[in-house]
């Protein structure tokens, strides 16, 4: 019986290939998107799942107040909680991520990603050692670990370990230990590690274990009972917060601990982190969209079988008479559409391995087609199942339910039912198609504004230098040096490029200051040309000037005036209690962006201070290669061990939206193919259209009707279900868009045109694609039509 | 082995309700050839489909080999519609996407019959329809006899007790038409009931008996006196 199946099925498959194509190709691309977004979800939520125990392993995150929540803790915290806590196993110190200048042999690299770590580092985190022991890698304060790559570039690959490193052309540190590349699915991306002992003496957070500065990550293992069930979790922290008021009572700070696993997606509201997180909006976005694109890919189906249907209606009603009963013929029927998404679910496979290099491309990913994870293969055949028998099971269901005389004899009666579900699904389809275009127009534009919103300063030809090795010390020099060349002499040493500042003090009073209120106040450092290189807008008062006291004198910005509950003319002048020193607010800026548009305006303190940790230049129009030339000749001069490294503050600061211009990129992808497919399925639905009015139009056209007027006559009720779609479409496009754009402080207003023009493109591309088949059958000859018995 | 009492069928529009059949009381006998005849719209055709059990009747009863199929639901009347009826059609009805073979073979597979006994079967009723040789062709590959031959072939390979056909000759010429008559007599006379709906009196002469239907209801009966009067 199955092979009679599989015999009629193959043979309709060739024998009507134009068919054929639409269906097998609508499953692959929908199919093959969905593949292609799982492989990505996987890898998203695959994140340090790796480390053995994951589950009892979280790492401490500290929140100031609602808006100010950071990944960081106390050194003293992290080492001390465990001699409070029985239920710690294990405790591990980090510290931020720094860049490093290594040295091997006279050849000089520089990375930017290297932690101090302690000795339990490894034991802890399980990535795997290629040589070393990882009980005693990091326990000499000289060792370094290093990742199989970077053993790669600096040695021979074979003989690396006992070699030196010299870091920042100071100590040597010898190689202790080589791990294999690390997973890209670990939070925690880096090229080397080195011993906390190495800075054990040196850091004075850590020669005084401070419970009150937040400058290092900390990681804890529990045991399984401390944090199994969401009782003990809750109780497991509250301990925490109790034991950290109790060292600390004048801090407001509210610990919270992060389960390893979540780090990588559920990140995005911690200011103070390591770089690279996802985000599990974007994850449950792509989700759906892939199930969306699916269900596309389905209705497409069942409208191009059940716009075969009545070519069929002869073999059912023969089947029937022969003796097949209905459920075989849903057997047949499913078996059939099974067959189809099956060997769509091949090509998609094939597909995919086509794509994935411009999907890695585009996601900046390394996916591999892993289908050797049983969870991929189950979930893609899972996918065919489903697929096969929801695409199929409509058209299943509505042709066996043929009466076999009327479908000998080609006189199918539709009931209104089958013609309100057939609306349905094209509803739907448009409906989806509507969703994502309005999608893709918001996401480009929010996108669009980000980059070019007016931060209130100038980011363009600014091109900033990092102060490292003995620059530090030869500020002086530098300055002098940069004044004395025309193409360098615009420009202001600061300690904080102002993109994505995580500075931050509660410690600041005033005259009158409320003393319940906490605020955190980020802060820069800088000289008196700071607002003059940004070209940043004074609103009163007066700028820092060559006299000013360092570190006394303050400009600050609107909101923290209103913080003060003062209008910028009231603030000059008023004296300002920040760090320990007394000083006073010499003029107010208007507000600017110093963090990503993720987040809303927060009051500033700019204080300043001669030295700095950045120079930054504002290069005259047409001179980049010039200016970088003589920066290169006075950095070389004065700092001939570092090799210049340079940015730009506009690349920098776009940067920072990578993760927003990515998911648009791949949104627009998978929404125009949600489009291309749905295309496809309405061709076939215009043919199914056109041949069940073959008789009337053939009718109309002898009574006299032209065919403009048919074709008129005919597109006209796709306008109705487009119309319809579209005012389904509306409200839910607005709701998810919406709650997108919540996630940033700074948001485009979803605008009327967005909607116009996501159906007015829809009408366009759904008409000319009934019209193709609208006209065929207006302009057929009409005694063929009439000509049926 | 048909009887049929006070048969009413009426099919319903919107509006109109339309009476098919009225009264219709018929017997046909195990063994016995019977031609339904009457103009276009008279009903044959409705009748002949109550009879093949694909349609239900409204009222009335029809009793086939001892079974009561008024009222049946579907899944009934295909069960026991499943070996016991063979139909020939006047357009032939054959499946375009399946061979020759594969078509003939449909019923058995409905069956659930092995493939040995099916290939079996097959092979003996396309030998005596001297049609084997274009076993492996398509429909669309034959000429017209050919094809009514591959239906009669199909109608008759689960050896049913009854063959229904509709104007079987309908779609062919006259010298491809007899021969069809000449496949249907035969095997009526190897014991097969047939019931067949014609508009020719050429075929009518072939079967025992002829009966008129006129809007919906029997207006006469005649028997043929000799079978195969017209040859």
């Amino acid at each position: 019986m199955f092979k009679n199946y599989l015999k009629i099925a193959s043979r309709n498959l060739i024998k009507k290939k134009g068919y054929s194509f639409l269906n097998i190709g609508g499953l692959t691309i929908g199919m093959a998107c969905s593949i292609l977004i799982l492989l990505w979800v996987r890898n998203e939520s695959s994140y340090d799942a790796f480390h053995e125990n994951a589950d009892e392993k979280f790492r401490l995150t500290a929140q100031a107040n609602a808006d100010f929540k950071a990944a960081v803790s106390p050194v003293g915290m992290v080492l001390g909680l465990g001699e409070e806590m029985p239920e710690i196993k294990e405790s591990l110190l980090l510290s931020k991520p720094f860049d490093a200048l290594m040295e091997v042999q006279g050849t000089k690299f520089k990375e930017n990603a290297v932690f101090y770590a302690s000795d339990n580092f490894l034991q802890f985190f399980n990535y795997p050692l290629l040589e070393g022991d990882p009980n005693t890698a990091l326990v000499a304060p000289n060792g370094i670990v290093i990742t199989e790559s970077t053993a790669e570039k600096y040695f021979d690959k074979n003989n690396a370990m006992g070699q030196y490193i010299t870091i920042d052309n100071g100590d040597s540190f010898m190689v202790t230990g080589i791990l294999k590349s690390l997973p890209s699915n670990s939070h925690l991306q880096f090229k080397a590690v080195l011993p906390m002992a190495y800075i054990a003496n040196r850091d004075q957070d850590l020669i005084d274990k401070v419970w009150n500065s937040f400058d290092f990550y900390g990681y804890f293992q529990f045991e399984k009972e401390a944090v199994q069930s969401p009782e003990a979790f809750a109780r497991t922290i509250e301990k925490i917060n109790t034991i950290y008021a109790k060292r600390q009572p004048d801090f407001e700070i509210k610990f919270d601990l992060q389960a390893i696993k979540d780090i990588h997606l559920h990140s995005s509201n911690l200011q103070i982190d390591v770089p690279g997180h996802g985000n599990s909006l974007y994850v449950n976005l792509f989700l759906i969209v892939a199930f969306v694109i699916l269900i596309v890919a389905c209705i497409n189906y069942m409208n191009l079988a059940t716009a075969k249907s009545s070519k069929r209606a002869k073999e059912v009603g023969l089947r029937k008479v022969v003796g097949a009963g209905r459920h075989q013929l849903i057997l047949q029927f499913l078996g059939e559409s099974l067959i189809i998404s099956f060997l769509s679910l091949a090509l998609a496979t094939i597909l995919v391995y086509l794509l994935l290099p411009s999907f890695n491309d585009l996601t900046q990913k390394v996916l591999s087609p892993q289908f050797n994870d049983p969870f991929i293969v189950v979930s893609m055949l899972a996918m065919a199942i489903v697929t096969g028998i929801l695409s199929g099971s409509y058209p299943a269901l509505f042709l066996s339910g043929f009466k076999p005389v009327r479908a000998l004899k080609g006189k199918l009666i539709f009931s209104k039912y089958n013609q309100f579900f057939r609306n349905g699904l094209v509803i739907s389809q448009f409906a989806i198609s509507v969703l994502l275009l309005i999608g893709t127009m918001v996401i480009y534009d929010q996108v669009n504004y980000i980059r070019d919103k007016n931060l209130g300063f100038d980011k363009s030809n600014l091109i900033y230098i990092p102060m490292e090795g003995e620059m530090f010390d030869k500020q002086e020099a530098l300055k002098s040096a940069l004044t004395q060349n025309k193409l360098t002499s615009d420009f202001s040493i600061i300690s904080d490029i102002p993109a994505n500042l995580v500075t931050g003090d509660f410690n600041v009073s005033w005259e009158g200051k409320d003393p319940n209120l906490q605020v955190l106040f980020p802060s820069i450092r800088s000289d008196e040309r700071f607002l003059e290189v940004f070209q940043m807008q004074l609103l009163s008062g007066s700028n820092f000037s060559k006299t000013s006291f360092e570190n006394h004198d303050y400009l600050v910005n609107e909101t923290t005036v209103k913080t003060m509950g003062l209008t910028p003319e009231q603030a000059i002048g008023k004296n300002l209690r920040f760090r320990g020193n007394s000083g006073t607010i010499l003029g107010v800026v208007k507000d600017f962006n110093f963090k990503p548009l993720q987040h809303a305006m927060e009051p500033l303190i700019i204080q300043h201070h001669k030295g700095g940790r950045y120079a930054v230049v504002k290069i005259a129009p047409n001179t980049i290669k010039p200016t970088i030339a003589a920066l290169e000749e006075i950095y070389g001069r004065l700092n001939p061990a570092y090799p210049l490294t340079y940015n730009f503050m506009d690349a920098h600061l776009d940067a920072q939206y990578k993760g927003e211009q990515q998911m648009g990129a791949v949104f627009n992808v998978f929404a125009l193919l949600a489009i291309f497919i749905s295309c496809l399925g309405l061709y076939g639905l215009s043919a199914y259209m056109a041949e069940q009015r073959f008789k009337e139009i053939g009718i109309r056209k002898v009574l006299g009707a032209s065919s403009l007027k048919l074709l008129h006559m005919l597109s006209k009720d796709y306008l109705k279900l487009i119309l319809a779609a579209f005012v389904l479409a509306l409200p839910i496009a607005w709701y998810i868009m919406d709650l997108w754009l919540q996630e940033f402080a700074y948001h485009i207003e979803i605008q009327w045109w967005m909607f116009a023009s996501a159906g007015f493109i829809l009408l366009v591309v759904a008409l000319s694609t009934v019209s193709f088949q609208s006209m065929k059958a207006s302009m057929a000859n009409p005694i063929k039509s009439l000509r049926t018995e | 082995m048909i009887t049929i009492k006070n048969l009413k069928k009426s099919f319903r529009t919107e509006e109109v309700e339309t009476l098919a059949l009225n009264n219709v009381n018929l017997t046909v006998e195990e063994g016995e050839f019977a031609a339904i005849m009457g103009p276009s719209g008279c009903g044959k055709s409705t009748l002949l489909n109550i009879i093949g059990m694909l349609d239900n009747p409204t009222e009335g009863s029809y009793n086939f080999a001892g079974h009561e199929v008024a009222g049946l639901k579907e899944s009934q009347r295909t069960q026991l519609r499943k070996g016991n009826l063979g139909f020939v059609f006047q357009s032939f009805n054959l499946i375009d996407e399946l061979t020759v073979y594969e078509n003939v073979e449909l019923p058995l597979i409905y069956l659930k019959m092995s493939k040995a006994e099916r290939k079996q079967k097959v092979r003996e009723v396309l030998e005596r329809m001297k049609i084997a040789h274009r076993e492996k062709h398509f429909p669309q590959q034959l000429s017209g006899g050919q094809q009514q031959r591959v239906a009669i072939s199909r109608a008759v390979v689960t050896n049913p007790k009854l063959i229904l056909a509709d104007e079987p000759t309908g779609n062919l010429d006259s010298k491809n038409g007899i021969e069809v008559m000449n496949l249907l007599t035969e095997l009526n006379q190897e014991g097969a009931t047939i019931v067949m709906v014609t508009h020719s009196d050429r075929d009518s002469h072939y079967a025992h008996r002829v009966i008129n239907l006129f809007d919906g209801q029997i207006v006469t009966e005649s028997k043929n006196r000799a079978v195969g009067a017209a040859l």
